[in-house]
């Protein structure tokens, strides 16, 4: 009977279980065992019955693992840099992994709070923040330790002051929006009954009471509520480019200043309602616009998880645990099993298995020895090292890639640098034209002139040219999202339409860089089967942290085998009292040519060889679906890898791909893609490793698979944010969709502009008037560009 | 009609409060995490058992 752990919902481990009153609960690891005491003895059983979705393991068993994530809680100088003082106390905050559902933020919420010292716990599941205020210096380490025994995952966050800053932004511009709203509609609401004409030829002081008020509402919108568009409109002059803002900040102190004038001089009109209209639904949209950038900003956050905070250094009185960016060059390192290194170090003492996929794109981890060099990045999957740096964390080859590709990711769009060039003309334009449209009107009387100027400024508020394309790009980008792409360079997206060609790199791109045994053979007879030996040889492999080790995971371990041990390479342990062992085949592949590249592995009863294995990672199943659809659209598709001529030209061949090349370095592949794109015009590249990075870097659109290496995201300009390539296939068609949406908010903007000035000039359009059809012209821009946002591909 | 003379000033000391009330909302960050802070009022509170 198999059961399921009562806290993570894994299968339960057979003989362990939490007893509580008369019920037994299943667990699967003392991890979770311990978790759910935990909650037990806090009181706060309730949590299961509210959560919405299981807990994850904590991993109490991985001593190692605890120190690594308890560590930076215990250094004050590194939390100083986090920590703000407040007068409750010190405010850290901190972010959370493993966050389900927000019965999480309960759990979080009640077992901390009463760990002496703490003032107050906030969380936030939409962040995945937690906000502690605290008194004592030892707080942070408690309520850290207390999170991990509960299997959350606690670190301290990337960029705090960055992220503090957002945070006031977004709370600055919401209360902007909030105060022109509700004065917008106060002030419609008085200058309707002054519009109606309820007061004409009655008593004056009704009228000037509600001018007044009008003049009281609409002051706080205009100079605190539209302050952003002043700004603008200040910055740009500076600059020497006038922007969008310069005409909106121009008509909002003409009609708050004319309206003045007016009411001094005892004019007709005031329009302090349309005014207020005026910034409110240019604030509606700003505000929207905003709130779509944080969402794809704040999921690039979470992925930009680069390289470990802390690191042991060793001094003369001892190890200390330090943080990644004081270590110096020269400085002695020690590694544990899993870390991963912060800094291009050299290897002084230990042996160990170094994972480097991350930089080289070679899923094996690799052997190390005394006076090899290891680089940031790469991770200690085995062994334990002593190693000297060679360079500080900033200067490390990864950090310097990541500079790079930071920069790259600061580009502009094409069309919007082209519409940056055009705006400050075509506000000078608009300005004219209102000088103009006074000069018209002057012989009709001053008031009246002024008035209709002020309809043309407001009525050719440049906003729906300005918003079309941003907003349709955007409206493209939560698009994009939802299908499983993250869009990093909006130019990208746009750039697909373009393309004559992909690029693929194999493993871990077109494969899914997960080994499978794709043919055994028993080699002498000891009287074993095939499923004993495979199970055999599942239960040597079962605790092994090497990639091709969960290849066995499909086989059910053979109990009879105890004490598997993880050696230098491969594993062995006793079976009945006899030594097995599996490791690298030493021999000649009797079958290289049925078999291509496949590893081999061979597994050892004693001294008898008993089970040659082959091990091969397989094409992804939508691979075949997804190269057939690029190749619909017309592009050429083509593979370049670092393997063998054999197992690249299989795929190739499977794939039905119009080209491969074996056997490329990151150079190469750059080069072969830089001459496509000279031979056939713009290309694809898609890649998952930092040995794609440099052509990922060259191509004109580039994507990152899911499971891609950090730095080999940071290069690419898209990529996907779930296992497989199926998102890619609808990548064309969103691109024609987010253009076409350009293209018609872009035609609505000009005729609406085309068709609204002229009339404006003529003096047919009131102010109030002007500051609707503004309104609505930017509204339908923003409908529209949601609407690109909302959109599906065919296939889902 | 008069009596406007009174009721508007009044309307805006209610507009002025509404405001006061939204932008301390704003401040101490209850327009942040609507998903979190919906479910509060399910979990019971441990302290009144």
């Amino acid at each position: 009977m198999t059961s399921a752990c009562a806290h993570c919902g894994e299968p339960a481990a057979p003989a362990l279980y939490i007893q509580q009153g008369s019920h037994r609960l299943p667990a699967c690891c003392p991890g979770c065992a311990g978790a759910m005491a935990l909650v037990h003895e806090l009181g706060l059983d309730h949590y299961y019955r509210l959560r919405t979705d299981t807990a994850r393991s904590p991993r109490v068993d991985d001593a190692e693992e605890k120190e690594r994530q308890l560590a930076p809680f215990r250094i004050p100088e590194l939390l100083a840099e986090y920590e703000s003082v407040t007068p409750e106390g010190r405010r850290l905050t901190l972010s959370l992994s493993g966050l389900t559902c927000a019965a999480c933020c309960w759990l979080i919420e009640k077992s901390t709070a009463d760990i002496p010292g703490v003032e107050s716990v906030g969380t936030d599941l939409s962040a995945m923040e937690l906000t502690l205020v605290y008194r004592r210096p030892e707080v942070p380490a408690a309520v850290a330790e207390r999170l991990y025994q509960l299997g959350y995952g606690v670190s301290l966050p990337g960029d705090p002051r960055g992220r503090e800053r957002l945070r006031r932004e977004q709370r600055r511009l919401l209360g902007r929006l909030a105060l022109a709203g509700i004065g917008a509609m106060q002030a419609m609401m008085y200058s309707a009954a002054l519009y109606l004409g309820a007061f004409d030829g009655g008593d004056q002081v009704y009228l000037w009471l509600f001018r007044l008020v009008g003049l009281l509402i609409a002051t706080p919108v205009v100079f605190y509520a539209g302050w952003p568009f002043f700004q603008g409109a200040w910055r740009g002059l500076r600059a020497g480019s006038p922007g969008m803002d310069l005409p909106v900040a121009l008509a909002l102190i003409l009609a708050w200043g004319g309206s003045l004038a007016n009411m001094a001089l005892g004019g007709e009109h005031v329009y302090f309602d349309s005014a207020a209209m005026f910034v409110f639904f240019l604030l509606l949209s700003r505000w929207l616009e905003q709130r779509q950038r944080h969402r794809v900003g704040a999921a690039w956050q979470q992925l930009k998880d680069a390289l470990p905070l802390l690191v042991r250094r060793l001094a003369d009185d001892g190890e200390h645990w330090v943080s990644s960016r004081r270590v110096q060059a020269g400085d002695m390192l020690r590694l544990g099993q899993g870390e991963v290194f912060p800094v291009d170090a050299v290897i002084v003492e230990g042996h160990g298995q170094v994972a480097e996929a991350a930089l080289t794109g070679e899923p094996l981890p690799c052997p190390r020895a005394p006076g090899d060099t290891v680089q940031a990045g790469g991770s200690l999957l085995q062994g334990s090292l002593l190693v000297r740096a060679t360079a500080p964390a900033a200067d490390s080859l990864v950090a310097r890639i990541a500079d790079q590709v930071a920069r790259a990711r600061s580009e502009v769009p094409p069309m919007l640098r082209d519409w940056r060039r055009v705006a400050p003309l075509f506000t000078v334009a608009v300005m004219l034209l209102a000088a103009i449209t006074f000069g018209l009107h002057a012989p009709a009387g001053p008031a009246l002139a002024f008035e209709h100027a002020l309809s043309v400024l407001v009525v050719t508020c440049p906003c729906a040219l300005a918003l079309a394309v941003p907003l349709s790009v955007s409206g493209g980008l939560s698009a994009a999202l939802r299908h499983g792409i993250l869009v990093a360079s909006p130019g990208q997206l746009l750039a697909v339409t373009g393309l004559r060609g992909v690029l693929f790199d194999k493993t871990g791109t077109l494969t899914s860089g997960r080994f499978r045994v794709i043919r055994h053979k028993r080699l002498s007879d000891g009287g074993y089967s095939d499923a004993e030996l495979l199970s055999i040889a599942a239960a040597l492999e079962r605790h092994h942290p090497h990639p091709l080790a969960r290849a066995f995971q499909a086989y059910t371990p053979d109990p009879a085998l105890q004490g598997s041990e993880v050696l230098h390479q491969g594993a062995r342990g006793r079976r009945h009292g006899v030594l097995w062992r599996i490791g690298p085949d030493p021999f000649e592949d009797p079958e290289r040519a049925a078999t291509r590249d496949a590893t081999r592995l061979l597994l050892h009863e004693g001294d008898r060889p008993r089970l040659r294995l082959w091990l091969s990672d397989e094409p992804r199943p939508e691979a075949l679906a997804v190269t057939r659809a690029l190749g619909a659209e017309g592009w050429r598709r083509r593979l370049a890898s670092g393997d063998g001529e054999g197992a690249v030209s299989e795929l190739a061949a499977t794939l039905r791909l119009d080209d491969w090349r074996a056997r490329q370095t990151p150079e190469q592949k750059k080069t072969w893609l830089e001459c496509l794109a000279a031979r056939e015009g713009p290309q694809m590249m898609v890649g998952d490793g930092i040995n794609d990075a440099p052509a990922l870097l060259a191509a004109s659109v580039s994507v990152a698979t899911a499971d891609a290496s950090t730095l080999a995201r940071k290069a690419a300009g898209l990529y996907l944010l779930k296992p497989g390539l199926a998102p890619l296939a609808s990548l064309p068609a969103l691109a024609r969709r987010v253009r076409r949406g350009i293209r018609q908010n872009l035609a609505w903007a000009l005729a609406y502009n085309l068709t609204a000035i002229p009339l404006a000039m003529a003096g047919l359009v009131p102010p109030w008037a002007a500051a609707l059809g503004m309104s609505a012209s930017s509204l339908l821009v923003t409908v529209n560009a949601s609407r690109i946002a909302r959109w599906q591909s065919l296939s889902s | 009609m008069a009596i406007i003379i009174l009721l508007i000033p009044l309307a805006l000391v209610f507009l002025g409060l509404a405001l006061w009330a939204l932008f301390w909302a704003i401040n101490r960050g209850q327009f942040e995490d609507l998903e979190h802070q919906a479910w509060r009022v399910v979990f019971e509170d441990r302290d009144r058992d």
